[in-house]
């Protein structure tokens, strides 16, 4: 042999030729061999693309003929057929050539049915009774001779499914008389030959689905019961004897590897065979027709496998390979399988198809563009399907049957022949007839040659073909709607009531030049059981009827119009010169309305603040009142306490003296002056004591006073810091009154952190031009992180910059926007785009590199301890780790939730990750040995997480509002404060564990003192524009990432606001300003 | 000779901790399934390792080794490796060497999640399967063991009574007076076994084991070429076409003029027509110069 032969079909069945190279199926083609010499009949079903006809074709029959079928004879009359539209002419046709006699006279002969076909055969000298007298009498001679000649006579109904496809043999659930005296003749001839003995067999191949319709057939269903060979899926060893042996039998060879693969890869269901042989149909081809062993490379090369799946030297002989191959086809290789091979071949051919036409159609018009051949191919392939019960299936059509349908006037039958010709090439063979090299007629088709496809399995694999088939069944659909609306116009004498409304019409108009519906293509969706000429003319008055409908309809919607337009255009010129003059006066009542609203509301804004500022001041005046007359109260009562103790000292006194002057009185009476003298010893030291009590409470008295003092300070203090934040046309009134109000209140022990102070010192500072924020030259951020003095921004357009100089670091152009960065180092980020691609960014090395593996969108990505391994938290609930020195780029290892991940944070000091979930989970993962641990549950979605250092805690923020503070070492019980009545965006603390600074969705930013929570926190930043990160800088500053293009920061040490303030002042308040602004009750002060 | 399943000794290799109930589960199946498996288990050192493991797959007729996630700890370590990976080393190289030896590999899961080591494991297994080793991915584990039941049960035939030779002659009953006239001639030179081949006779099974054991194979026809053609066809086929190590001689008798274009052109074949007189001598030239290629 000079060449090999290509043991792999493809697409199409084997012939009887191929025979020798069908493998996997000795045992099943052996049972059917059993089952027709036991029963004489076969009904051999099984799912689309199982490999029916190959097993009659390839299997059963080329057994038959070698004499492996124990039959009567040693010759065979094989008489296949397809019902197609004419089941019994078919038959008939198939019988002619054997019996050599005229198609109409056998069919005239099997129109009676029954044992017409046993007849015919017992007619002819193939039937040979060995039994007969006549035989008997014959010589040995002619006995032989007679032998020679005597055949057994196969009759195969292949496809028979077309019995019920095909309108012209079922319609509305019943068999014509054609179909149903063809399958009484197969079911009586299979009895009589049982019954009698005789060599005949009957075999059918129809697709089980269609098993239940056979009810139609009088005697149908008991046969399939009687005779019925499902054909089985290939069990593994047969996949593996029908990928192999073919390769061997050919001389080729195919690794065992490859075999492995392609049986573990194929995917259950439909079309596995099909789309096995075709793979390895192309596999030969791109192995030189079988010159090399078929091997993963190849399959790689056809877009089968992904190349990680090969050995390192084949990755890399397929790596260059696939660099040099056209750029336009690289987009076949985005996602390699099994199916994508014939849905690429598909593709490349429908693309390459123009090309092909100009270079070898010589014989057809070259009046065509591309856009012309890509025309033809869809409306082709659109005809030769068809939807049948929710089925994709096959429609046979002629040649010009399609060119009519294309209808152009351009593009004749030769023009479609000759494009549709690469789908027919020898090594394609997608559509039939095929392209034999060798033989002239099966190149040039005639106009009445039937095109078919050749299996199913195109039409459920070629996405192209899907999507072609998808917008013929909308036009179909809509059509029958279009049939049913034009019904009733026609019905109704083609009455104007009747005509389409706008809508409708503007639809059927647009469905109408996208469909251009004519004749052939009425008559290709008639279902009713007409001949092909009645189907034709109907459809032609059909189409004529479709324009007339849609042109008066569009007509009279015009007339409709006009007097309309003329009644309206009068109605207009009134209504547009009174529409315009209350305009001008609405215009001019509305601007005064909106002047007066926003005057009263100012009005109204002042009169409170006013009020609360009054109410504030006589609050503190109130207490200080109190206080005076508490104080007051005091001191009168130590007074009163005092006057008591002097009475009872001159009492004691006097007392004294008494008993002294009696001594001398009364001697006698010593023991009674004893007693008496202890008694005034006890008296003293009461008096003594009260005298004491009388001191303290003078000392409080004076304190009482004191504090009094400080409250009512501390009162003014806040009217100040209040005042402060007002807008005066002079700005130093602004920095004098921030700066009396942080005096006032630190020297009375105020809280220094107090939010009035704070806040009346900000604005001043503010005022006197300290600046709290950086405008970004980009617009849309996305990341922000900041390293020492550097405050990197990143954006989604692939740009980086550095806020605090305005200055660009790294600029890479994405195509694609970016969805989420992250900054994992100062010179490192990953970026996560919107198709799902994850790119990693080293700026310094100018290093890059793409995760192939997660196709999903990143929230969190972090660069561990060891600088290495990057961990990717991943939307759908999965938690990647990645070498950056891996050679494969593949993931080191994978960590599976139950939820969609929020958000990932890093602890370096104890290398572990913490991420927050979607249902309110927050798991501690270690970054050592990946184990777990949930540290929370809540019912809300973590929005926000952060770490804090000094104290050892997490900080959550969650979509209801609320911080969670969660103790890692257990020195405290969890923490659960409300902060916002909208989502907690994010959070932040600070290297001194002092401050958690808080960002919610409403716009609003907060500080918060963590050694109290409960204190009033400070609100640094209430604007529409939400910050959607924060971060403080190794100084204590808090940085705010803002939707409005700006990059804030904010002091948290008021001493450095009160500082600048102090020093922006240039004036002292005038003795009279201190009146006004401060009081007249407290002594005028210079700065 | 037929095994039955119970002969068959089916060594199950260790797995990663990972899987272990699967491998349990794997075991209880293939018990039920009828096969004999063993397992090893209690390792002391490196030494028993080696040795334990080596005496196993010599005393087994195929090993199953069931992929895990997890690629284990290094056993042994010239060159390390895990235990897994070494049974199924040691598995291999008793492959490469005796034919019928078989290896199934499965890895039921899919592969996310699988450690990098192990991953480069069935990468490499993956890309050195050869012949008798099987690597599958069913799901289910009755199914995978299905497959090994059809695997091994594939191979048995049935018990023929065949006689070797050197030439193994087949024609069809219906050429029988020219075919034995050939034969006489042939069985002169060389040691000749003929089949007839009758109708209603089930000689499939007899042809393809007695080719096996002849060193040419001859189809001869005069009248009969409608059944040589598709015969010597079949036969071609389930000897193994071009890989035999029997070639086909398809022979016909020029007698008839029909039979001028009945040739079977296909790798390992020669395909004549002849005059009768020519026949048992070219078929003895054919003999002599497949010898010689032998």
């Amino acid at each position: 042999m000079s060449h090999k032969i290509c043991p792999y079909p493809g697409l199409r069945p084997f012939t009887q030729e191929e025979a020798i190279f069908f493998k996997g199926r000795d045992v099943h083609i052996r049972q059917i061999v059993r089952q027709l010499e036991e029963r004489k009949i076969v009904m051999i079903t099984g799912a689309s693309g199982d490999g029916k006809s190959s097993l009659v074709y390839a299997g059963v029959i080329p057994s038959a003929k070698a004499g492996f079928f124990r039959a009567m004879h040693t010759r065979w009359l094989i008489c296949d057929f397809r019902p197609e539209r004419s089941p019994l002419r078919n038959l008939a046709a198939a019988l002619s050539s054997h019996f050599q006699m005229e198609t109409d006279e056998i069919f005239n002969e099997l129109q009676y049915g029954f044992s017409a076909l046993v007849d015919l055969y017992q007619s002819t000298t193939f039937f040979l009774n060995t039994n007969s007298p006549e035989f008997q009498k014959l010589t040995d001679e002619e006995k032989r001779q007679k032998k020679f000649k005597a055949a057994n006579l196969f009759i195969l109904a292949d496809q028979f499914e077309e019995m019920f496809t095909n309108n012209e043999n079922f319609s509305n659930g019943k068999p014509s008389n054609e179909s149903y005296t063809a399958v009484n003749l197969l079911l009586e001839t299979a009895k009589i030959a049982l019954e009698k003995n005789l060599p005949i067999y009957i075999a059918f191949t129809m697709r089980s689905d269609f098993i239940s319709q056979s009810v139609a057939f009088k005697g149908l269903p008991e046969t399939i019961g009687f005779s019925q060979f499902f054909v089985p899926r290939l069990k593994r060893h047969e996949l593996q004897q029908a990928i192999e042996e073919p390769a061997l039998l050919a001389g080729g060879k195919i690794s065992k590897r490859l075999t492995e693969l392609l049986i573990n890869h194929l995917r259950d269901g439909f079309d596995r065979l099909p789309v096995l042989q075709h793979c390895l149909n192309r596999l030969w081809y791109i192995a030189e027709e079988g010159k090399f062993e078929l091997d993963l490379i190849h399959l790689a090369k056809l877009s089968g496998i992904n190349f990680n799946f090969l050995s390192q030297e084949d990755a890399d002989v397929f790596t260059k390979w696939f660099e040099n191959i056209e750029e336009k086809e690289k987009k076949f290789f985005q996602h390699p399988s099994l199916d994508n091979v014939l849905n690429t071949h598909a593709t490349r051919l429908y693309e390459t198809s123009f090309e092909f036409y100009q270079k070898n159609i010589s014989w057809a018009p070259q009046n065509i563009s591309q856009q012309h051949a890509h025309f033809i191919l869809k409306k082709t392939f659109q005809s030769l399907t068809k939807i049948d019960f929710g089925r994709s299936v096959r429609n046979r059509m002629t040649l010009m049957e399609i060119t009519q349908i294309i209808d152009q006037p351009n593009i004749n039958y030769e023009t479609v022949c000759g494009i549709l010709t690469v789908f027919r090439l020898p090594d394609s063979t997608f559509v039939r007839p095929f392209f034999d090299p060798e033989n002239i007629e099966t190149q040039y088709l005639k106009a009445d040659a039937i095109l078919d496809i050749t299996h199913e399995a195109l039409i459920r694999n070629w996405k192209l073909l899907q999507e072609w088939e998808k917008e013929e069944e909308e036009n179909v659909a809509t059509f029958f709607d279009f049939k049913q609306q034009l019904q009733r116009w026609l019905e109704h004498q083609k009455s104007n009531g009747f005509l389409l409304p706008v809508g409708p019409l503007s639809f059927f108009e647009t469905w109408y030049e996208k469909c251009l519906p004519n004749k052939f293509w009425i008559a290709k969706y008639d279902s009713r059981s007409l001949a092909k000429e009645e189907k034709l003319s109907q459809g032609k008055q059909m189409a004529l009827d479709i324009i007339e409908f849609l042109k008066k309809s569009r007509n009279f919607l015009i007339l409709q119009e006009k007097k309309k337009k003329r009644l309206r255009i009068s109605a207009l010129i009134f209504s547009i010169l009174t529409i315009l003059v209350l305009s001008a006066l609405t215009y001019w009542a509305l601007n005064e309305k909106n002047y007066a609203l926003q005057q009263k509301q100012l009005a109204v804004e002042k009169t409170k603040l006013a009020e609360f500022e009054k109410n504030k001041a006589v609050e503190a005046n109130d207490e200080a009142d109190l206080e005076r007359k508490k104080a007051k109260q005091s001191a009168s009562e130590a007074w009163e306490a005092k006057k008591q103790s002097d009475e009872a000292r001159t009492f004691a006194e006097k007392m004294r003296l008494l008993a002294e002057g009696q001594t001398f009185l009364a001697k006698q009476e010593s023991e009674n002056t004893k007693i008496e003298k202890s008694r005034s010893d006890s008296l003293r030291i009461i008096a003594e004591n009260q005298k004491q009590l009388a001191e303290k409470q003078r000392q409080l008295a004076l304190s009482a006073s004191d504090t009094a003092t400080k409250l009512s300070y501390l009162a003014l203090a806040q009217s100040l810091g209040l005042k402060a934040t007002t807008n005066y046309s002079d700005k130093s009134l602004n920095s004098l009154l921030a700066f009396w109000a942080y005096q006032f209140h630190t020297k009375n022990g105020g809280n220094i952190y107090d939010p009035v102070i704070y806040n009346g010192l900000r604005f001043a500072a503010n005022l006197a031009g300290k600046t709290e924020s950086y405008d970004l030259s980009e617009e849309f951020s996305s990341d922000m992180e900041i390293f020492g003095e550097n405050i990197l921004i990143s954006f989604r357009n692939g740009i980086i910059s550095n806020a605090a100089k305005n200055s660009i670091r790294f600029h890479t152009n994405f195509e694609i926007p970016v969805n989420q960065s992250f900054l994992i180092s100062e010179k490192q980020i990953i970026y996560s785009l919107e198709n799902k691609r994850i790119l990693y960014f080293d700026i310094e090395k100018n290093k890059s590199l793409e995760f192939l593996e997660p196709q999903d969108l990143v929230r969190g990505a972090i660069l561990l301890n060891d600088k290495n391994t990057v961990v990717l938290a991943l939307r759908s609930g999965k938690i990647y780790f990645y070498s950056l020195t891996s050679q494969d780029n593949k993931p080191i290892s994978i960590l599976i939730f139950d939820s969609r991940i929020k958000n990932l944070i890093y602890c370096a000091e104890k290398n572990s990750l913490f991420a927050g979930f979607f249902n309110g989970e927050i798991f501690e993962i270690s970054a050592i040995n990946y184990q777990q641990k949930k540290l929370s549950q809540n019912n809300f979605r973590v929005e926000s997480l952060c770490f804090d250092k000094k104290n050892n805690s997490l900080v959550a923020g969650f979509s209801d509002g609320k911080i969670k503070i969660i103790s890692l070492a257990g020195k405290f019980a969890d923490k659960e404060i409300l902060v916002s009545s909208s989502v907690v965006e994010s959070v932040c603390v600070d290297n001194s564990g002092k401050w958690l600074g808080c960002a919610s969705a409403d716009g609003v930013t907060k500080l918060f003192r963590l050694t109290d929570l409960n204190e009033k926190p400070l609100i640094l930043h209430n604007s529409k524009q939400k910050i959607k990160k924060l971060r403080f800088n190794s100084d204590g500053e808090l940085y705010g990432l803002s939707m409005d293009k700006k990059v804030y920061f904010w002091e948290t040490d008021v001493k450095n606001y009160a500082n600048f303030v102090e020093k922006s002042i240039k004036r002292n308040f005038s003795e009279s300003e201190w009146q006004i602004w401060i009081g007249k009750n407290v002594p005028y002060q210079k700065k | 000779m037929n095994k039955s399943f119970r002969d068959i000794r089916v060594f199950l290799a260790k797995t990663s901790a990972d899987i272990t109930n699967l491998e349990k589960m794997l075991t209880k199946v293939l018990l039920r399934a009828g096969f004999n498996v063993f397992t090893l288990q209690n390792f002391d050192n490196q030494d028993t390792i080696v040795q334990k493991t080596e005496i196993a797959i010599q005393n087994s007729d195929c090993s199953i080794h069931l992929m895990g996630k997890n690629y284990g700890e290094n056993i042994v370590f010239a060159p390390p490796m895990s235990l897994p990976e070494f049974q199924f080393e040691t598995a291999r190289i008793r492959n490469q060497h005796e034919t019928d030896f078989k290896i199934f590999v499965w890895q039921p899961e899919s592969e996310i999640d699988i450690e990098q080591r192990q991953k480069k494991f069935i990468h490499r297994i993956r890309n050195s399967i050869h012949h008798n080793m099987i690597f599958s991915n069913q799901e289910s584990v009755v199914a995978f063991v299905e497959d090994i039941r059809a695997m091994i049960s594939n191979e048995n035939l049935s018990n023929i009574e065949l006689k070797p030779s050197d030439i193994f002659f087949m024609y069809n009953e219906l050429d029988n007076d020219s075919a034995s006239e050939t034969l006489e001639l042939l069985s002169d030179i060389v040691k000749v076994e003929k089949l007839k081949v009758e109708q209603n006779t089930n000689y499939e099974e007899l042809v393809v084991q007695q080719i096996g054991c002849s060193k040419l194979a001859v189809i001869y026809f005069e009248q009969m070429a409608d059944w040589a053609l598709p015969f010597v066809q079949q036969v071609w086929k389930k000897i193994g076409g071009a890989s035999s190590k029997t070639p086909l001689v398809l022979i016909g008798n020029a007698n008839l003029n029909g039979n001028r274009n009945k040739i079977f052109d296909a790798p390992n074949v020669t395909s004549l027509i002849l005059a009768p007189e020519l026949i048992p001598l070219e078929i003895k030239v054919l003999f002599d110069k497949n010898l010689e290629n032998q």
